[in-house]
């Protein structure tokens, strides 16, 4: 015997665009009509009747159909299975990242050195540059294998945040350097004679680098034949012409 | 007085509502409830209950839970929600403003 | 309490934004564009107004990866200063300088890419150009017995190109040959690419008996700017590094 109900219930769902609830709401159907059924019966109709019965009690298939198309828009539909599939994707992507690529103890590393960052003292030299503020004040002197040492302190503050590639903090390295006696030259290959001349300054990145999401720290080491009286950093290369002066003693 | 144009602006609508206010239902089982409570002088069409029960339930009115019935299958049941019950004590108001007026209108004609 | 669809949309769509600015974060704000880039480079070597006066685009897939690395060549200029670098993203992650460091200087800057000598300036008045870029084949040694490096320096040629313009700061030099000995591998032949190459060597300590590093080299460029009468309008001193003059990547 053909079930009459189901080509009703086929009926109903091909009026619902939004194929994903079809099945939804034919199974709800389909319990509800069962249910007739079985009242039916228990109230002792011809199980044949019942059926037949129970099916006319459901009504017109395609107007139910409609009725329920106005409900389950499909543009709702797919906006719901797609904000699904999207909130999906986009979890198993964060916990990717996270542990694939990033590591989330770098990222603490960064926020703790982001609260940890001291201001630079009030004496400190300061630049104002179009992404941040550049602070130096100088720092100890010592001396190491007949050389004196003398650090500077670089601080920045910047206005937005930048990105993981920048453990280094502070790129410095196209600074130009000056002591009271003249231009201190970084490591440069000399093209004559292929060599690595001595350098004369570096940038030391230790335990006395910092770098948060917007805060840097960062200590530059000059090898000077003296100790010094004062440095300056400037960065010609760029254009700019700023000058940060840093001084040991004060000038007489 | 204005009416509601929205699904409520059905009284069917609002018999649901009322069903699901003291407890909760699943679909024929409120079709028997309603006749038997209304003395069968509401009989709902079984097939246009479902249309008018998602509606509610996509406007927030009432959700819906589904619990494993007998062989295998799943049965959902309604419930109404606060919003629901919300909106139904304000349509109940409404209607009983609405009655009234009907019957000023009805009993103030002179009997003949 | 049970959310309707309508309303489970809405938290769904707001979680995806907050996850997706959490992706964004991790990662480190990665630039996918060129604005992008220009605004990193910016911010990390304290620059301002960075106009970008080339840009090309290269991938490559190595053989163990499920995805590619797109590389995004730059130069860009702040007043006088011209800046080269590149970014390479794969995936979703953009590292900048992965293969080639940021390279920065004053008035004029050399490039070289697969084949093409890029040289950016302020070329607003100059109607051609042409460039000369000197090898010299260069060997550097180390001698167990006297524990140093040892330097020796052979023949010495100088390539000639002339150059396309390609709008105001651009001029545009092909050296790639095409021949059968590309590489001088057979024989006394040697193009630019192939002297790149061939011609700088490093034998290191430890090294076994032939095994040859590719030394980095300064090959000393002179660009010369002419005027549409064909007059000389100047000179300009740069230098390249070998390694970016042959196309192993």
């Amino acid at each position: 015997m053909r079930d009459e109900f189901q080509i009703w219930v086929d009926a109903v769902c091909e009026q619902v665009r939004f194929r994903p609830d079809r099945k939804g709401i034919a199974r709800e159907l389909r319990v509800h009509y069962d249910d007739h059924v079985k009242d039916l019966l228990r109230l002792g109709r011809d199980p044949a009747l019942a059926e037949e019965r129970a099916l006319a009690a459901m009504g017109n298939a395609q107007e139910v159909g409609r009725a329920l198309d106005k409900v389950h828009k499909p543009w709702l539909g797919w906006l719901w299975e797609v904000s699904r599939a999207l909130a999906l994707t986009l979890t198993v992507l964060a916990l990717a990242t996270l542990f694939w690529t990033v590591g989330p103890d770098s990222l603490v590393e960064r926020t703790i050195d982001e609260l940890t960052w001291e201001e630079p003292p009030a004496s400190a030299a300061k630049v104002e540059l179009e992404h941040g503020t550049l602070y130096a004040a100088p720092g100890d002197v010592t001396e190491e294998d007949g050389h004196t040492v003398a650090e500077v302190r670089l601080w920045m503050k910047m206005g937005d945040p930048l990105g993981t590639e920048c453990w280094y903090g502070i790129r410095s390295w196209f600074f130009t350097w000056r002591d009271g006696r003249g231009e201190l030259s970084h490591y440069r290959r000399d093209n004559a004679s292929w060599t690595w001349p001595e350098s004369r300054y570096w940038i030391y990145n230790a335990e006395a680098a910092s770098s948060g999401w917007t805060r840097f720290r960062q200590t530059v080491k000059l090898v000077l034949d003296e100790p010094p009286r004062w440095a300056e950093a400037s960065y010609p290369l760029s254009g700019q012409d700023w000058v940060l002066r840093v001084e040991w003693e004060a000038e007489s | 007085m204005k009416i509601d144009k929205s699904l409520m602006s059905g009284s069917t609508a609002l018999l649901i509502l009322s069903l699901l206010a003291g407890e909760e239902m699943y679909g024929y089982q409120m079709i028997a409830e309603l006749a038997r409570r209304s003395n069968h002088v509401f009989d709902l069409k079984e097939g246009t209950l479902y249309p008018i029960l998602h509606g509610l339930e996509a406007e927030g009115l009432v959700s819906v839970r589904e619990e494993k019935a007998e062989r295998g299958r799943t049965r959902k049941y309604y419930r109404i929600t606060r919003k629901g019950s919300r909106a139904l004590d304000a349509r109940k108001e409404e209607w009983a403003v609405f009655r009234e007026q009907v019957d000023a209108v009805v009993n103030s004609a002179s009997p003949a | 309490m049970k959310l309707s669809r309508g309303q489970k949309t809405v938290r769904n769509l707001a979680l995806c934004a907050l996850l997706g600015a959490l992706v964004y974060t991790m990662l480190g704000f990665p630039p996918y564009t060129v604005r992008g880039m220009l605004d990193r480079v910016e911010r990390l070597y304290l620059l301002s107004d960075l106009e970008p006066v080339l840009v090309v685009r290269d991938s490559w897939r190595y053989s163990n990866n499920f995805l590619p690395h797109h590389v995004t060549h730059l130069i860009a200029r702040t007043g006088d200063t011209y800046v080269s670098t590149e970014f390479t993203r794969h995936g979703l992650e953009v590292r900048p300088e992965y293969r080639r460091n940021l390279a920065m200087s004053r008035d004029a800057l050399c490039l070289g890419l697969n084949g093409t000598l890029y040289v950016a300036g302020d070329f607003a008045g100059a109607a051609s150009a042409s460039l000369e870029v000197t090898a010299q084949r260069t060997t550097r040694t180390y001698d167990p017995e006297t524990e140093e490096y040892e330097l020796t320096l052979g023949e010495r040629k100088t390539f000639t190109y002339s150059g396309e313009k390609d709008g105001d700061a651009l001029f545009t030099f092909d050296y790639r040959e095409d021949g059968p000995d590309n590489w001088g591998a057979w024989g006394p032949y040697t193009g630019l690419e192939a002297a790149a190459h061939n011609w700088y060597s490093v034998y290191p300590k430890g090294a076994s008996d032939g095994v040859r590093g590719v030394l980095h080299g300064d090959l000393p460029v002179k660009v010369t700017l002419y005027d549409e009468a064909g007059g000389v309008l100047d000179t300009l001193e740069l230098s390249i590094d070998n390694y970016e003059l042959h196309s192993y990547p």
